[in-house]
């Protein structure tokens, strides 16, 4: 049964109920991987009509909102539309909006950020459209009718995660990349967009890789790739092409992830000594970035001051402004414990993460072959 | 003007209702919004706002929509308290049914048909027809889903209107939601109705893959799950079938992903080229993986369905190991289902990296982490023979680093690996001798006994190393003083020298003098009658050469296996456990007797707190126990609770309407039916008689047991074991069976379950049971399976579907068998007779003088029997045909209907 739930609490963390929906009783062999996605996307729908926050406030401030959406998004247990864009034509409450907050996002390792623009969007106007319900159940039921942008713009970024392990003595032991390609569009009408990828993908029958001539090294290939629901997957499949009819404003275009032929672009050495009880020596060599070293829980101090303790998130914060090609530099720190009564717990030899920005080059080179864009019926372009 | 709601929240002081009550009533609209607005945050934190129904339905009328959706709100909460006020509302919910906006339409469908009230349901059916073909999709889509909610309520009266034949119908609608949304009603259906309803042919699974490109990810899910109970005719059909779901593999949604995951698997099993096979391996792989990079709890609930799916598929994943390698940041549920993925897929290629892995994660911080990753390595040197080295030369270096419980586990798991692997390792017996006096876990250090034990010969100092665990043998717990018992006497049997001799005198002393413990006890005895009658036969017993262990890391039994992987996604495929052990609520409720109370008790008991009723025979007993032996002295169970015990605590009750059920405790004896057959008598069972039977009550298979003690013992610890069997019957729960003082008895039913523990080979009616208890030795006794407890409440067929299976099934499927002592006396009694054991009517004729009738069953696993009897009435013999899909099944169910015609 594709059942996923019989009902929605919402729960601060001590445990009280702030909101609850009751759909239905028992639910019995319930698919939870449904179940589980669903709340993901809620709260992602959430915080779209919060302006980004979603925290016990938020939650009691726009509960009448929130009860209308519940409403809206699960009928008896079955998730129903969640697409915020949509939403937004017919529960047309604003939610009360917060200063967007930023939680610490962990990532593994390292952050490339590449191209990025900032771009605010427009929210759709707050007068429900007629035929909404025809969008809400249309087959593009993530995009809605007779948009108009003067400018028509399209901006892609993409955003990989590298998740790297290397040995004491600097050599790779796992590497792997997780990226995603974020677009933003305000295009008018209803745009059928194409996206060609320079790749082999995994996917692809042996023999066609082998039939096509070698390119100048400058191909890379993908593990897997997965797309937004708005791209039609057969045709993915049969012709290579990701086509697309986009949702208005920014969504996550796909994901991939690639194993193999990374080329890393930083190496990083840390020693790290333990002197005593109550005393740490971190010595880091490396090479162009910002960069954080988780440290254990007593820190509080170190000497130098080229590199800073950031209390707050427990870590030694190293900033490298620029960083040229071929060039090597090298942080030492010596840091203080807190002596504490109780025996020292073992440190648990956190990663080292960076977080860098690097214009123009991703490092898996999927450049576009082409970008087409056509239009439908006849709106000014 | 929205937006900080909290506000309404803060409204706390005294007359709270009736300022309520007079806003509701305000002429300002805005005023009135307001105070529904409170009423509703009221509600959400729990206050009991239902004393103003009336006035808020009044404020139901409105043009305003946000207003409109509150009172709905209100409504669905509170209607089920007021059942006559909400009759107050149904007219504007039939009004608001027929309003031009679509959006109000759908609103008052979606909310009538959750407002759970049989009166409001009747008015339900007029604007649900309309809905069901209105013009607007969004209204289509809301009324298929209101199709179930309607039959959930009241099934009769769906089918009385023809609403399943409206669904059907759109099923070809032209919105891919509207189809979605009826797959997914029409699915839930089926799964509640014993009729077919929702056949999937292939003319509809091939519109369903067209609708898949055009729906929204929710519906693709639906109709995935739906699809995935077709069973393709042929290889080609599968291969089509699976080659229009791949595409899936690609989506960004991990349900979607899994579900499609699910029904490749399933077609794959009629799949017999090799090459399209691995080709489908191979295109599963990525996907899977990629399911790893998404949220923990979804990377949770991938990994168990992974585990299943390398169960079955072992090539899918074999290349990909490096993947389930344990992140720094992964929580620790993560971690752990990934270690348990490593050892599924380590192999004698990639074993090197494995271990490198364990191994660092064995000096991590997180203790339970720490074990699981020790153990890993064990099972992957039993697994793996030709790594077994090298996971041992890892296991000694973890030893080297002298943490305490590393130390210790990895004892325990060299244990495993010496009985895996006999005579091959013991040289690095010194080495673990040297953190001898460490241990403090019982597990580890019985390990370390036992390994002492069985390598005496080898172990020079060895009686010196028994003798410093011997001085605290009464404290130790049981664990090791049973083995610190067996190891002695291996030690004595090995060096029967003085030392040894002494030590022997003092184990089996405190043993079977100074210990309570009747297991520690017995053994202690065993030994010492064997060394006192005949030292060599001891030796050829505690000395004898022990079965090489084998790995266990691929567990699941195959069948169950196939069960789990067809509810990939599920609830099932997470806990590792078929759907009927965790869903309770009985398919077919209507079928409840009302006047059998303890049925009833059972089943809410059931479905709302399983402990709960596993102790409800228990304390049924005592009482009756203690009510028949008044005036002696029954200490136990004088003590034993005869208080009514709490009433269950039904949280959902308000809701749902379940009464909160109290269990009558003096419920008469008579209940558990009529005199059971004796199957332990009292002079095998040194006065304990045993008299048992297999019975089916409400949809549940019970063990109905009388044990009568006629012994001068006071009998207690009462155990209970089944041994494999066809069926896999295993008790559900520990047997409840309190103190029995000499000369009284007692009842009781012990739920079983089903599944639990298959024998292999043809199916069989034999049930072998061990009782034991604290007093006697384990008494053992054969019991008979009768099929017909399996048969289900929901076989009823209809007569042209009975035809259609009959039709359906080749001949060879069919056998016959005259059952001579049978007799059917009257046509109607014996069908009333019949159905009482779930054998139910289909149709009757007669040919000559004989009366033919042809009746349907449900057996386990819900294989279908169709049933022909032949007999004159009131002649002894009646010839007795079955089909069906399981003809080995058939001498069982001759055995079953010769009992049930007797």
């Amino acid at each position: 049964m594709p059942v996923s739930a019989s009902a929605i609490y919402f729960l601060n963390l001590r445990g009280d109920v702030l909101i609850n929906r009751l759909y239905r009783d028992d639910v019995g062999n319930a698919n939870v991987a449904c179940g589980f996605k669903f709340v993901v996307e809620a709260v992602a729908l959430f915080k779209s009509y919060f302006g980004g926050a979603f925290d016990e406030d938020a939650i009691r401030n726009n509960f009448v909102l929130i009860y209308e959406l519940l409403d809206e998004i699960m009928d008896f247990g079955y998730p129903q539309n969640l697409s915020p864009e949509i939403l937004k034509l017919y529960i047309t409450q604003e939610g009360v909006r917060f200063a967007i907050f930023i939680k610490g996002v962990q990532l593994y390792m390292m952050l490339g950020v590449i191209c990025r623009e900032a771009h605010s969007f427009a929210l759709p106007s707050d007068k429900p459209v007629p035929n909404a319900t025809l969008q809400v159940t249309g087959a593009v039921g993530w995009r809605r009718e007779g948009l108009f942008y003067k400018k028509n713009e399209v901006f892609l970024d993409i955003v990989e995660s590298v998740n790297l392990l290397m040995s004491s003595k600097g050599s790779v032991l796992r590497c792997d990349v997780t990226g995603k390609i974020l677009m933003k569009c305000f295009l008018s009408g209803m745009p059928d967009l194409k996206l060609g990828l320079n790749d082999k993908i995994g996917l692809e029958k042996e023999s066609q890789i082998k039939s096509r001539p070698m390119k100048s090294g400058k191909t890379i290939e993908l593990d897997d790739v997965t797309f937004h629901q708005c791209v039609n997957l057969t045709r993915f499949n049969s012709e290579k092409t990701v086509s697309f009819v986009p949702p208005d404003g920014e969504f996550e275009l796909m994901k991939y992830r690639i194993t193999e032929g990374v080329n890393l672009p930083f190496r990083v050495l840390p020693t790290i000594k333990e002197l005593g009880r109550t005393r740490l020596e971190v010595n880091v060599k490396s090479s162009r970035f910002q960069f954080q070293s988780k440290l254990p829980r007593q820190a509080f101090k170190s000497h130098q001051v080229e590199q800073k303790y950031n209390a707050a998130i427990d870590c030694l914060v190293w900033k490298i402004r620029k960083f040229p090609g071929q060039t090597e530099a090298t942080m030492s720190a010596e840091v203080e414990l807190i002596s504490t009564m109780a025996e020292k717990k073992p440190w648990t030899r956190p990663p080292i993460q960076m977080e860098f920005q690097h214009n123009y080059q991703s490092t898996e080179q999927a450049i576009f072959t082409q970008h087409k864009y056509s239009r439908h019926n006849g709106f000014p372009f | 003007m929205s937006g900080h709601d909290s506000k309404y929240f803060s409204t706390t002081k005294k007359g709270e209702i009736p300022e309520l009550k007079e806003e509701l009533n305000s002429q300002y609209k805005d005023k009135k919004k307001d105070a529904v607005k409170k009423v509703i945050a009221a509600m959400t934190v729990g206050k009991d706002v239902s004393s103003l129904f009336t006035d808020v339905v009044n404020c139901m009328q409105t043009e305003n929509l946000e207003l409109k959706k509150l009172v709905y709100l209100y409504l669905i909460n509170y209607a089920k308290s007021q059942p006559d006020l909400a009759i107050l509302a149904v007219n504007t919910f039939v009004k608001d049914s027929q309003d031009p906006n679509p959006l109000i339409r759908a609103l008052a469908v979606r909310t009538m048909g959750c407002i759970r009230v049989d009166k409001i349901t009747e008015y339900l059916c007029d604007p649900l027809q309309r809905c069901l073909k209105d013009d607007d999709p969004y209204v289509r889509k809301t009324a298929a889903i209101c199709v179930a909610k309607l039959y959930d309520i009241n099934a009769e009266l769906v089918e009385d209107r023809g609403f399943l034949d409206t669904l059907k119908d759109l099923i070809s609608d032209n919105n891919p939601m509207v189809v979605a949304n009826a797959v997914a009603a029409l699915a839930e259906i089926q799964e509640n109705s014993t009729r077919p309803i929702f056949e999937i042919t292939s003319h509809t699974l091939s519109k369903l893959l067209t609708a898949l490109n055009e729906c929204t990810e929710w519906g693709q899910v639906f109709i995935l799950d739906a699809l995935s109970r077709y069973k393709a005719a042929d290889a080609r059909e599968a291969e089509n079938i699976v080659e229009r779901v791949t595409p899936r593999l690609q989506h960004a949604n991990c349900a979607v992903v899994l579900s499609a995951v699910k029904m490749i698997l399933q077609q794959m099993e009629l799949i017999t080229s090799i090459d399209v096979v691995r080709n489908l391996c191979k295109k599963m792989a990525p996907p899977l993986v990629t399911l790893l990079s998404a949220e923990p709890e979804i990377q949770y609930v991938a990994l168990r369905n992974i585990n299943l799916i390398v169960q079955k598929r072992p090539t899918i994943l074999a290349h990909e190991i490096k993947v389930f390698f344990c992140k720094y940041n992964d929580p620790i549920y993560v971690k752990m289902e990934k270690l348990e993925i490593m050892i599924k897929l380590a192999s004698d290629r990639n074993v090197d990296q494995v271990l490198l892995e364990f191994k660092e994660y064995a000096t991590e911080v997180d203790v339970d982490f720490v074990r699981k990753a020790v153990r890993a390595i064990g099972r992957c040197a039993i697994k793996l023979e030709r790594a077994a080295e090298r996971c041992i030369s890892v296991l000694l270096e973890l030893i080297k680093i002298k943490v305490n419980y590393v130390v210790q586990e990895a004892i325990i798991v060299i244990k495993d690996i010496f009985r895996r692997y006999p005579n091959t390792y013991e040289s690095i017996i010194a080495t673990l001798c040297e953190s001898l006096d460490t241990l403090d876990e019982p597990e580890a250090k019985a390990s370390m006994i036992w390994i002492i034990g069985e390598y005496a010969e080898r172990i020079d100092n060895a009686d010196e190393l028994l003798e410093s665990f011997l001085e605290s043998f009464p404290e130790e717990p049981a664990m090791v003083q049973l083995q610190l018992l067996t190891a002695t006497v291996k030690l004595f049997l090995k060096k029967p020298t003085e030392g040894p001799q002494q030590m022997i005198q003092v184990v089996l002393n405190n043993a079977t003098v100074e210990t309570d413990n009747p297991d520690l006890r017995d053994r202690a005895y065993i030994y010492w009658r064997l060394l006192s009658t005949d030292p060599e036969a001891a030796k050829d017993v505690v000395l004898a050469e022990k079965p090489v262990i084998s790995d266990d890391s691929n567990s699941l039994d195959p069948s169950l296996l196939d069960e789990l992987l067809a509810n990939i996604a599920t609830l099932s495929s997470v806990y590792h456990k078929p759907p009927e052990t965790f869903v309770s609520r009985a398919k077919s409720t209507s079928t409840r007797q009302d006047d059998e109370e303890y049925a009833d008790a059972v089943e809410t008991g059931y479905s709302e707190s399983p402990s709960y009723t596993v102790e409800n025979p228990a304390v049924t007993s005592t009482s009756s126990s203690t009510v028949r032996q008044t005036g002696s002295a029954a200490p136990a169970s004088s003590s034993a609770p005869t208080s009514p015990p709490a009433p269950v605590q039904d949280l959902l009750g308000d809701l749902i309407g379940l009464d909160n059920a109290i269990v009558p405790v003096d419920q008469p004896t008579a209940s558990y039916g009529p005199a059971l057959p004796v199957l332990l008598p009292s002079s095998t069972g040194q006065g304990l008689q045993i008299s048992a039977q297999l019975v089916r009550r409400d949809g549940q298979v019970f063990y109905s047991l009388l044990l009568e003690n006629s012994s001068q013992m006071v009998l207690d610890g009462f155990m209970i074991q089944f041994n494999k069997n066809t069926f896999g019957l295993a008790a559900a729960g520990p047997l409840q069976i309190p103190t029995l003082q000499p000369a009284t008895s007692t009842r009781t039913l012990l739920p079983m379950v089903l599944f639990q523990n298959l024998s292999p080979g043809p199916p069989n009616s034999l049930l072998q049971v061990a009782v034991k208890n604290n007093q006697q030795p384990v008494w053992y006794f054969n019991d008979k399976i009768p099929l017909h407890i399996f048969f289900s409440e929901d076989g009823r067929m209809e007569r042209t579907s009975f035809l259609e299976t009959w039709k359906a099934l080749p001949d060879s499927n069919e056998v016959a068998k005259d059952l001579l002592v049978a007799v059917i006396h009257s046509i109607d009694t014996t069908i009333e007779h019949l159905a009482t054991a779930n054998v139910f009517f289909v149709a009757k004729r007669k040919n000559a003088n004989k009366d033919i009738l042809y009746m349907s069953a449900k057996g386990p696993r819900g294989i279908p029997l169709l049933i022909e009897l032949t007999a004159a009435v009131g002649v002894p013999g009646v010839k007795c045909a079955v089909k069906t899909p399981s003809p080995e099944l058939a001498p069982l169910f001759f055995d079953a209907m010769e009992n049930l015609l007797k």
